[in-house]
């Protein structure tokens, strides 16, 4: 018995834009269910690299320079990705406040969770603890409480342990700000001097009067947690060991019950 | 009841769908090579749709070749 196999190669040039707004149309026309998974997991993934990325902590994202112009140099139908954004924002899943057609714009609670994939967890028929480790002190600022919430929330530290890390940066320099301005009294240095500058500058001012927050604090810079987890939390394919997170949560909530005694 | 046109539009699709992928596994941002079969049409088929896609001026095919072989 014999057959005849015919092999065919095609060596082709693809004309770039028409060929990827060809793709998207018809893919939106034959599977408008998967196209839009499709437009929705590139949103997603895109907030996710500025959640990690430290961009939307305190900080606004911009919808043209933050989303819509990566995800179309990355060939996402640009048009689509407005209409599935605005999907997120006020009027839809509300995981954007602030939406407006030029606005900028900034996730919830709610929206940091799905970006992070940790708003699956929650739906789970498994009852799961969440963490509750931090206790939150009633004088905290609205952002700190909402930050340490956001960790109790969590069922469990192994999985989120970059995003602990990357939110315990920010958390320790609010504690370290409120040390600074209501115990020692004392002015903070610019924002821009960076977390490992006030962390110095805090046990400094502390010389002489704080001398159980100097320890605490000289304990947690010579731990070298802090510069551990700037090295590998920007970096894809690094997750930050769950054993120094832990730890550092613990320095973190002694700092923390000092600062708001 | 699919119609003729969702059948070619489907069909076509699976084409696309796979230059874009051959796209995105290539080192080169717009050459790639393109190996006829795999997508449950037949290949004069799947030939006429990548005729129809240069037609549009959405692809240049550059070079084609092939072998046949009987055993």
């Amino acid at each position: 018995m014999s057959s005849n196999i015919t092999y065919h190669f095609y060596e082709i040039k693809i004309n770039e834009p028409a060929f990827s707004d060809f793709y998207f149309k018809l893919f939106k026309k034959v599977d408008y269910p998967e196209f839009r998974e499709f437009v929705m997991k590139g949103i997603k993934n895109q907030l996710r690299d500025l959640v990690l990325s430290g961009k939307e902590v305190g900080v606004m994202i911009e919808p043209e320079v933050d989303i819509y112009k990566p995800l179309k140099q990355n060939g996402y139908p640009y048009s689509d990705v407005i209409y599935m954004l605005r999907e997120l924002g006020s009027e839809g899943e509300k995981y954007l406040e602030n939406y407006s057609n030029n606005g900028s714009l900034k996730l919830t609670p709610k929206g940091k969770k799905w970006v992070m994939d940790l708003s699956n967890i929650n739906q789970t028929t498994i009852p799961l603890n969440n963490l509750n480790y931090f206790d939150i002190p009633e004088d905290a600022s609205k952002k700190l409480k909402c930050l340490l919430i956001e960790i109790n929330d969590l069922t469990e530290i192994k999985p989120y342990a970059n995003l602990i890390g990357h939110q315990l940066r920010t958390i320790l320099t609010l504690i370290l700000k409120r040390i600074c301005e209501n115990i020692l009294e004392v002015e903070t240095p610019s924002d821009s001097a960076g977390l490992r500058q006030l962390l110095s500058f805090s046990i400094e001012q502390c010389a002489g009067r704080e001398k159980r927050l100097k320890e605490e604090l000289i304990e947690l810079k010579n731990s070298k947690y802090k510069d551990i987890i700037d090295d590998v939390i920007h970096d894809d394919h690094t997750t930050v060991n769950h054993l120094i997170i832990e730890k550092m949560m613990t320095h973190i909530k002694h700092i923390l019950s000092l600062a708001f005694r | 009841m699919i119609t003729a046109e969702e059948k070619a539009d489907s069909n076509t699709f699976k084409v696309v769908n796979k230059i874009r992928q051959f796209k995105v596994q290539s080192a080169s941002d717009h050459n790639i090579k393109y190996k006829i079969g795999n997508l449950l049409i037949s290949n004069d088929e799947e030939i006429e749709i990548l005729n129809s896609l240069q037609t549009k001026g959405l692809i240049e095919i550059t070079n084609s070749y092939g072998s046949d072989s009987s055993r």
